[in-house]
């Protein structure tokens, strides 16, 4: 029988209600927390993160802003720097743009010019991912551009349970920790999501702690790591080739800074075989990350490694070109398949 | 066994309704109060709770259209 | 000057308002094609997100009355009235929006990011963004010793972003033959502006930035017209820059989908009941029009809509790997 904590009947979130949840838990326990961003109010955010949190705890601690990113980002650095906890929503990532220096130099390196004097336990929470038609300025990932950027923590969950777990670790943690959620598994109605990202999430207090990536199924023919809408994509493919007979392992990074490249190591020591799905651009990537960390350990590889990422090209708005350059079950299937064919 | 119905009083008349995700998959076994379908009447979306607790059956698949008073699925 | 401007300027501004009101009420049911019963953004012939501009016209007509083909105008992720008013070709606007080959770019922009590079027409999904290019569009005119002059139209909400402040005063340092059009409809998505700016009126901070800030009250063309032709005129003549602000309304949500329970109960009705278009056309019945020739401005204005339509509809899709071209030129 499960632990006691996980009921055989417990109750099942979606991504944007486990946020909610995970914030409104945390600033009923923490006076010091506080949320802001455009539309976080009275509507409870356009992607459902904090619904509900300006009934409970008022204007004061749950504050709309103007369309005003380098201002109100700037403002939570400054709000850690007193020793408060700002959650803030930048709505889409593409918008980083527009105040990406009060996040990247300013946030991410305040522990370090200050040698530890002063700190920002500030979480910022961005939209990521398209496949629905959105356009190149509101369906981009940018995994690589954040997590290569020293002084931060980046999160993706890819299940409700996680994206709890994952936003208490963030709103604790004394450092800038970037909190994604992907759009294609938040639960809102209005997009279309992932079935598998609505899963049991425990009602109590608890962590999933950052820098932690997790074998969500178990293989030993190859290696998939992915992070987010990717690992769902990993596991219906993982799904496919057991029917063939190859049992696929998928890793789920969670963290894409700090990286848990031992699980990756681990993994692809036993299957011997690496393939990475990757939702953003494909140069300078994540996957490149990945396989990276695996080569330059000098493990013992079946197959040449791969990467089924997005190309280097900016979203197109038509279905037809958006779908055929998205990342897929049946892109992950045939590219495990390729890595079978090579016989080393 | 206890009916899962669209409550009457969900919405004003005329508008179209449709289940827009099941957060329980069909014989999953659910509690009595939890959140198990979300229901979007044009643009508002709606929390169904299960009336009881049991295993779940689904009668009516997301992305349907359904009308008030329906019964969408069952807790055996 | 009496505020009034000739006839057919006049009987222009109605027919594109007319014009770019069909468009939208076309738009609505395509775009809901395929979204019903459950509302998916992914789904039908106009996938991703939709900002129709009704209520808005007079700001697009106002404005682009004074303005030729190579003027430059950016807009924003609602951008259909404009593009309208500036002479964007039709056809070609409605294939991009349902995302065909015929498309202003071959499918690869949709709504939210719509070029005609013979009329000069820009729009962009980011607040603000289309400001800057606005004074540069403006400062090539100048370098060239032509008498162009670039608009920028901006929410009530972009008046908030740093761009907005960072354009206006570079604008005015470089005497920049710029005007500066702020469609205020009251929200920037769900937040009002009282709760989100600091001053009633966002013409008053054209004094930090040294140029005339002139609020156009009562979504009136008319009234716009007469604003903007002073704030051309005047960039044209190389008085540099302006801002304009205009009182307008949304009539649709912020994007199709919002159930807009942020606004309160009856206003949109009551916004409705003053619909700009409707008013327009009894001020000129008014002013001594035809309603006849007003009935053959709208019959036309709705057979250029529809074509457009149809033509849309009827063509093909690109193939998928022209996604890789235009990557670079």
């Amino acid at each position: 029988m499960s632990s006691p904590e996980v009921r055989t009947a417990a109750r099942r979130l979606t991504i944007a209600k486990a946020m909610s949840e995970a914030i409104g838990q945390e600033m009923a326990r923490d006076p010091s927390v506080l949320v802001m961003g455009e539309d976080i109010g009275k509507l409870g955010g356009v992607f459902g993160t904090t619904s509900g949190l300006l009934d409970r705890f008022g204007p004061e601690r749950v504050r709309d802003t103007p369309i005003s990113e380098t201002a109100f980002i700037g403002a939570a650095v400054g709000l850690a720097a007193q020793g408060m906890r700002p959650v803030v929503e930048l709505m889409f990532v593409d918008f980083f743009g527009v105040c990406m220096d009060a996040i990247y130099n300013l946030a991410a390196k305040q522990a370090y010019f200050s040698g530890g004097q002063v700190t920002c336990p500030m979480v910022l929470m961005t939209s990521v991912g398209g496949g629905y038609g959105d356009a190149g300025q509101h369906s981009q990932c940018l995994y690589a551009t954040f997590g290569h950027l020293p002084g931060m923590k980046v999160v993706i969950p890819s299940t409700a349970r996680d994206a709890k777990g994952l936003m208490l670790a963030a709103i604790r943690d004394p450092n800038p920790v970037i909190f994604m959620f992907h759009k294609a598994l938040q639960g809102m109605g209005w997009l279309g999501t992932v079935a598998g990202s609505i899963t049991d999430v425990p009602e109590d207090d608890y962590v999933v702690p950052i820098g932690t990536a997790a074998v969500v199924r178990e293989g030993s023919e190859v290696t998939i790591v992915a992070l987010g809408h990717g690992v769902h994509q990993a596991l219906d493919a993982a799904h496919e080739l057991e029917r063939e007979g190859c049992t696929a392992e998928v890793v789920d990074v969670r963290t894409i800074a700090p990286l848990d490249r031992a699980t990756i190591r681990r993994s692809v020591e036993k299957t011997g075989r690496l393939l990475v799905v990757d939702d953003d651009y494909l140069s300078y990537g994540f996957g490149a990350e990945i396989i990276a960390s695996i080569c330059e350990r000098g493990i013992a590889l079946r197959a040449s490694p791969a990467r089924i990422a997005y190309p280097d090209i900016p979203v197109p708005f038509t279905p037809v070109m958006e779908h055929f350059v998205l990342p897929n079950a049946d892109k992950i299937v045939a590219g495990v398949r390729r890595m079978l064919e090579q016989n080393r | 066994m206890t009916d899962i119905a669209v409550p009457h009083d969900l919405w004003d008349d005329g508008r179209e309704a449709a289940i827009s995700v099941w957060l329980y998959a069909d014989g999953d076994p659910v509690e009595a109060g939890a959140v198990i379908a979300e229901i979007m009447v044009e643009k508002t979306s709606y929390e169904l709770v299960a009336p009881s607790t049991g295993r779940l059956a689904i009668l009516v698949a997301a992305d349907e259209a359904v009308a008030k008073g329906q019964v969408i699925g069952r807790v055996d | 000057m009496n505020g009034k401007s000739n006839a057919s300027v006049r009987l222009w501004m109605y027919a594109t308002m007319v014009k770019s009101r069909h468009f939208e009420a076309l738009i609505k049911p395509a775009y809901f094609e395929g979204k019903t019963p459950v509302f998916n953004m992914a789904k039908g012939p106009i996938p991703g997100e939709m900002h129709l501009s009704d209520g808005q016209e007079p700001c697009a007509v106002g404005v682009c009355a004074h303005l030729r083909s190579d003027d430059s105008v950016t807009a924003t992720h609602r951008p259909h009235h404009v593009a309208i008013a500036k002479g964007v070709d039709l056809k070609a606007m409605a294939a991009e929006i349902f995302g065909k080959r015929t498309g202003l770019s071959g499918g690869r922009g949709g709504h939210m990011h719509l070029f005609d590079a013979r009329v000069n027409f820009a729009c962009s999904g980011i607040v603000a963004q289309g400001l800057g290019p606005a004074v540069g569009a403006a400062l090539a005119g100048k370098l060239r010793g032509s008498d162009t002059v670039a608009v920028a139209f901006l929410g009530e909400g972009a008046a908030n972003q740093g761009a907005f402040h960072e354009a206006l005063n570079l604008a005015a340092v470089w005497r920049a033959p710029v005007v500066f059009v702020i469609e205020d409809n009251s929200y920037g998505i769900s937040v009002a502006k009282r709760d989100c700016t600091a001053i009633a009126r966002n013409a008053d901070r054209a004094a930090a930035y040294g140029m005339p800030g002139r609020f156009v009250p009562g979504n009136d063309p008319d009234a716009v017209h007469d604003a903007a032709g002073e704030a051309v005129a005047l960039a044209r003549a190389g008085g540099g820059p302006s801002l304009i602000e205009i009182e307008t309304c949304r009539l649709e949500g912020h994007f199709i989908g919002d159930a807009e329970g942020y606004r309160p109960a009856g206003e949109v009705d009551r916004l409705k009941q003053r619909d700009p278009i409707a008013a327009f056309r009894q001020r000129l019945l008014q002013d001594g029009f035809d309603p006849a020739d007003l009935d053959t401005a709208e019959a036309e204005a709705r057979v250029e809509v529809e074509a457009a339509f149809v033509a849309a509809r009827a063509a093909d899709y690109p193939q998928p790997e022209e996604a890789f071209d235009h990557v670079f030129a």
